[in-house]
């Protein structure tokens, strides 16, 4: 078939970053302009060019490296490519990565536009000894192919006579087939498969050689992702994060510690002195804010240390690896392997765990997923077991944590198990792909900007929550309710606050706790995991305001779980740890829930995870007493 | 899956980098790394770092400790 166009319109569609605007730069000199595509925002550069004696109406796509369009640059390309009106695509291939290019200009053509290849870094590809055999390439695509450098204009003259004869006699692509207008997803995909083995087959015809090194990533993926040597390598991985993390941080929070309960509780107790503060206020200053925000912050230390190993191992792309590994022993005992992904994401904060189920195809999927996200261990519950942990295990504190993240993978399985047995039959497993990168090494700057983002983050929010808190904690601490005190003078135990803990505590006899000022940290701690530490500080340091703090937190802690254990400390410390991860999520998780699944699952599966954990840690401390 | 799509699927599944499979299946990377590219916007694959589109770290407080946020 031959056409005679006057004004001809040619698209110049390709990946990104393959020379794409240099080109179109270089063809169209100053004779163009930007415009928005129809009826979006997206910018295009159109311009005007001569292919021989024929006037070009050029214009530059977006540059995409599908048409199945997932941005609205990418949607723009994808329109264009599929209107009509334009003549002709210049497809740009980029010699360096032929196969990836081949697969947009193969779309080009199921979408029945004429193409003309023209293919750039060929100097590039030459020096890494992959140069494409340009003749063999055109003979394979059955449409011209044109050697161009948008930088120097080498081939630019050639490829403008060979526009001008494509546009006379349009070039069709051989060996792919021109596509009806279905747009069916399955479709698609089998579609999508039958472009990659005709570009397998143009690549084979085409280049001399293919990439065999075995790389070092290869070579440590080897270990790392071997069945039986990946999961001890992750757990020693963990085991000497939490080391690392507990060694180095534990005289840093001392350290924050001595300051909050020397330089600045003083500072304030003198500012309150100096403007003759109300003893409420002194009470609520130092006895709540002081003490709850001041047990948080001496966290921070802790907090780094972990972003910044969590960031590296993230960065390094092993944490890609450790999904993987767990992906398979998850499917080994039947459940769907990608939702090691949100579960993952749960151990950093349950809440954004929760909307990174959405990675799951299925509703109930997403619901047995959403529903074991809560028994991962968040990085707020971490603050609470360092604590517990230094205080009652204080020469192998890092084992006892890194002991209770395991514990929280055992549970999260378990639960996973049993509603797989019960509620959620039906549920089938799926497996987990994933596009590992390869291994790097985390670029320092990137990763303390990361750190420094992380640990504002983590401060503001428990800074936030912490104040609203403690003010909260502090008028139910100010009201009495028995002793016939005044309001906002009355010992914590007498006030609303005391006589609920102690009300509760009783249920906590069972493991050994049976204290109000655990019972009361256990109850803020549903407002947000962060407060737990700062509510156990507040109920200590408002129990007798009056005096000077003789002992640190940990050893008041101590000194209760003494008493009410009968003398079995480590097992009501282990059993009080145990509660801690499981007992119930923090409302924020469980709103999440609600919204996402119903009061029904989220009450249902709450009221089953206090069941559980309240068992589990009962009979930790039974057991261990006797030990 | 058929054909280069699916072998390079199967051996993302089996735990490869696209680099690996490429060498494994003795294709070009950049074929392997289409091959992901387009099972990711078919929702088959999951690129690493991308489980939670929802939060933007720095941004929500929610993402202080996710360790899969970037």
């Amino acid at each position: 078939m031959t056409t005679q166009v006057s004004t001809a319109s040619v698209l110049l569609v390709g990946n990104p970053n393959v020379g794409k605007s240099t080109l179109f730069n270089h063809l169209t000199g100053a004779r163009q302009k930007v415009v928005n595509a129809p009826g979006t925002t997206v910018s295009l550069a159109e311009g005007s060019w001569r292919a021989g004696s024929t006037d070009v109406s050029l214009v530059d796509l977006p540059g995409t490296y599908s048409l199945i369009a997932r941005s609205p640059d990418e949607q723009v390309a994808a329109d264009a490519v599929d209107d009509p009106s334009h003549d002709l695509a210049v497809v740009v291939l980029d010699a360096t990565a032929l196969s990836r290019s081949l697969y947009v200009l193969g779309q080009v053509a199921r979408a029945g536009r004429p193409v003309v290849a023209a293919i750039s870094m060929v100097d590039l590809a030459e020096a890494r000894g992959l140069r494409p055999d340009l003749d063999a390439l055109a003979a394979a695509l059955g449409v011209p192919v044109v050697e161009v450098n948008g930088r120097t204009g080498a081939g630019t003259g050639l490829l403008a006579a060979t526009v001008a004869q494509a546009l006379r006699t349009p070039p069709r692509v051989a060996g792919i087939e021109r596509r009806d207008h279905d747009h069916e997803l399955g479709d698609e995909l089998a579609h999508a498969q039958q472009l990659f083995d005709w570009i397998e087959g143009v690549a084979d015809a085409t280049l001399t050689s293919v990439e065999t090194r075995e790389t070092v990533s290869d070579r440590i993926d080897r270990v790392l992702l071997n069945p039986w040597a990946g999961v001890p390598a992750f757990l020693a991985v963990i085991w000497a994060v939490f080391q690392l993390t507990t060694a180095v941080a534990a005289p840093l929070m001392d350290g924050a510690a001595a300051v909050v309960d020397g330089p600045v509780t003083s500072t304030a107790e003198w500012l309150l002195g100096a403007v003759q503060a109300p003893a409420w206020l002194e009470s609520f200053a130092i006895g709540g804010l002081v003490a709850g925000v001041g047990a948080v912050v001496s966290f921070i230390p802790l907090m780094a240390i972990m972003f910044a190993c969590v960031s590296a191992l993230e960065s390094c792309g092993y944490l890609a690896r450790v999904a993987i590994v767990a992906d398979r022993a998850m499917r080994a005992i039947g459940l769907d392997g990608r939702a090691m992904l949100p579960l993952i994401v749960g151990f950093g904060c349950n809440v954004p765990a929760l909307s990174a189920t959405a990675v799951l195809p299925h509703a109930r999927q997403r619901l047995l997923t959403g529903l074991m996200v809560p028994l991962t261990t968040c990085t707020a519950r971490l603050t609470v077991y360092l604590l517990l942990a230094q205080t009652f295990f204080p020469d192998s504190a890092g084992s006892v944590v890194f002991g209770m993240y395991l514990l929280s993978i055992v549970l999260v399985v378990a639960f996973g198990l049993a509603a797989r047995r019960t509620a959620l039959r039906d549920v089938r497993p799926e497996p987990l792909i994933i596009a590992l990168p390869d291994y790097q090494w985390p670029h320092l700057r990137t990763l303390g900007l990361g750190v420094w983002t992380r640990v504002v983050s983590f401060v503001r929010k428990a800074g936030s929550v912490i104040m609203v808190a403690v003010a909260v904690l502090w008028v139910l601490q100010a009201i009495p309710v028995r002793g016939g005190h005044d309001l906002a003078d009355v010992p914590v135990q007498d006030s609303v606050y005391g006589a609920t803990a102690t009300a509760i505590a009783p249920a906590l006899a069972p493991m050994g706790l049976d204290d109000w000022h655990i019972a009361a940290s256990l109850v803020s701690g549903i407002a947000a995991k962060e407060v737990t530490v700062g509510a156990l500080a507040q109920s200590y340091a408002l129990e007798d305001p009056g005096s000077e703090p003789s002992a640190s937190l940990g050893e008041q802690v101590r000194a209760t779980v003494e008493q009410t254990s009968g003398g079995a400390v480590g097992a009501a410390g282990l059993a009080f740890m145990v509660f801690v991860l499981g007992y119930l999520p923090c409302m924020a998780t469980l709103a999440e829930q609600r919204r996402l699944y119903g009061w029904r699952w989220t009450a249902g599966s709450a009221a089953a995870q206090l069941a559980m954990t309240f068992a589990l840690a009962t009979a930790v401390f039974q057991v261990g007493r006797l030990l | 899956m058929t054909g280069v799509f699916g072998a390079v699927m199967e051996r993302l599944a089996a735990g490869e980098s696209p680099r690996a499979a490429a060498r494994t299946l003795g294709i070009p990377l950049d074929l392997a790394e289409a091959v992901a590219e387009e099972g990711e916007r078919f929702g088959l694959v999951i690129r690493a770092g991308a489980a939670c589109g929802t939060c933007v770290p720095g941004d929500s407080p929610a993402c202080a400790g996710c360790p899969l946020a970037r």
